[in-house]
């Protein structure tokens, strides 16, 4: 009799043990899901700013005549000897919509195009957010879309901000957690502005 | 049984450890990110630095004097900077560098002078009624003349005095028969720029300043033909007070004088003086060849009086465009505009 009770008691410990240990095998699962979505997400961020920072702050490089074509809130159309060897190149930056991005989990998001001399590329960010806004050279927010030749001329620094979210979301069986990262910077072109140095 | 549990306890451990090894990667990675971000961020800042410590050391502004630093190592990281310029233009290749990251910049700018005020003659007077006493054998001549001062250069040839006021040319003709030349003579000019509103910005800038009446010792030597200076002598309004240079002077570049000046010893001043007080006085004293070449331009100060006194063998303001335009390119009063800029 005090056999049959060791094995009861002991099947019991063990199935409490296992439970536990697969209980914390899904929040360790869960929290790695999360510092992996966290890692793609900044990872996105900072590669989506770069870009930005990259292709924006050469606007204007080497270009006579107007230098920005296109200016509403979330697309921009510019000018630039892009790779500094006399070639000057049109880019054009256009944000998509949530129905484009059917790659993803998340209904929000949605792609942005990166176009050269028209030639677009599709770039699957995870954003949920991008807006640009332009400034002239006082600094005066300029109502968009600009479409006026002369107001075009008049922009002279640009702010960008964007949001990026996972594609997937973490669900720890009680919540859904999206990771995300947001980005911000006013960015002022030297051969738009012409500052004096 | 034991054996069974032995073989489940080493196969949990074994995904605890497979699980926190993941984990801290992931962290590592995310450490990664930033830091190369702000590693990027702060190479970029560097060459910035870079090109912005080069165009302060060419103003030769207050701390930045003497040459500019080719390479320097800055808050952690590092720049080098080369630099090459052909007459106005200047282009500057700046590398930053902090820890594995580097970031270039290759800029071409222009040399400007800020806005100069415009000299229509040996001595301008935008000052009205305008007055201008002779003593001596002071004389004024508006023809043009090379930055030496030695020869005229045949063309360009100015008023010797130009005023805004037309009423005042007649009087100050009668007045300085003998004492003044050029084509013509005197003129009157009413768009004639008054130098005021620049000498909020000269004392600024000034590289000396002489502000306590009295003697000043020595012989001065102001910059040289290729980097001209501003010196500021503001003796005040009350002409019984006097700065009086005892010495000899040569200088290149802007003078501007409020009051009473004398230079009892010899000057020789290639460029241009502005005379911004009620009542100035440039006194030339001495026995030899004192002289101005460039031109005088007094400020639009109401009942502005301008004396010019010449003893001995007398002092000559003569009118140079070359020199005028050498003085313009003081590296304070110098900015620089954005040709190309490629990051």
């Amino acid at each position: 009799m005090g056999a049959i009770l060791d094995y009861i008691t002991s099947v019991v410990i063990f199935g409490v043990l296992l439970l536990t240990v697969a209980r914390v095998q899904t929040n360790l699962q869960s929290t790695l899901g999360q510092s992996t979505f966290n890692l793609t997400t900044q990872r996105s961020g900072v590669e989506l700013a770069r870009q930005i920072e990259y292709d924006f702050l050469k606007i204007g490089h080497r270009v006579n005549g107007l230098k920005i074509g296109v200016a509403d809130s979330t697309r921009i159309t510019f000018r630039s000897d892009l790779e500094n060897n006399h070639n000057v190149l049109t880019v054009a930056y256009r944000a998509g919509t949530p129905s484009e991005a059917t790659y993803s989990m998340n209904p929000d998001d949605f792609p942005l195009y990166r176009a050269i001399n028209g030639v677009a590329v599709r770039q699957n960010f995870g954003l949920t957010s991008f807006r640009i806004w332009y400034f002239d050279s006082l600094y005066n927010q300029m109502t968009t879309p600009i479409t006026v030749v002369d107001s075009l001329r008049k922009i002279k620094s640009i702010r960008v901000r964007f949001t990026v979210t996972s594609q997937d979301p973490i669900t720890d069986g009680i919540d859904t957690v999206w990771s995300a990262i947001t980005w911000e910077k006013h960015i002022i072109p030297r051969n738009l502005a012409k500052l004096d140095l | 049984m034991g054996r069974t549990a032995l073989f489940v306890v080493m196969a949990i451990a074994m995904v605890f450890g497979i699980l926190g090894v993941t984990l801290r990667g992931s962290s590592r990675d995310l450490l990664d990110i930033h830091s190369a971000y702000f590693r990027y961020t702060n190479a970029r800042n560097l060459a910035r630095t870079a090109i912005h410590r080069y165009l302060r050391y060419t103003d030769g502004i207050p701390g930045h004097t003497g040459a500019a630093a080719t390479a320097a190592n800055v808050a952690g990281g590092s720049y080098d900077i080369t630099t090459s310029s052909v007459a106005d233009t200047l282009w500057l290749e700046s590398t930053g560098a902090y820890e594995d990251t580097t970031y270039q910049m290759n800029v071409k700018l222009l040399f400007t002078p800020k806005p100069f005020p415009k000299a229509e003659g040996a001595i301008s007077i935008a000052a009205t009624p305008a007055e201008v006493n002779w003593a001596g054998n002071a004389w004024v001549d508006g023809h043009n003349y090379n930055a030496a001062g030695t020869g005229l250069v045949g063309w360009g040839d100015m008023p010797g005095i130009a005023l805004k006021n037309p009423a005042d040319s007649a009087d100050i003709a009668n007045n300085g028969v003998g004492h003044i030349g050029g084509v013509p003579p005197v003129a009157s000019s009413p768009t004639l720029a008054d130098p005021g509103a620049f000498i909020d910005e000269y004392e600024q800038a000034a590289h000396y300043l002489f502000n306590t009446p009295g003697n000043v010792a020595g012989n001065w030597t102001f910059g040289n033909s290729t980097n001209p200076v501003i010196v500021i002598c503001n003796a005040g309004a009350d002409t019984n007070f006097s700065i009086r240079f005892t010495g000899n002077i040569v200088g290149y570049g802007i003078l501007a004088i409020n009051g009473n000046v004398k230079f009892s010893g010899g000057i020789n001043w290639y460029g241009l003086i502005v005379a911004y007080g009620q009542n100035n006085i440039i006194d030339f004293q001495a026995l030899g060849t004192p002289q101005i070449v460039g031109g005088v331009i007094v400020a639009g100060n109401a009942g502005a009086t301008l004396t010019l006194k010449g003893t001995g063998a007398g002092g000559k303001v003569k009118y140079s465009s070359e020199a005028l335009d050498k003085a313009r390119r003081i590296g304070r009063l110098l900015y620089y505009s954005v040709i190309e800029w490629y990051e």
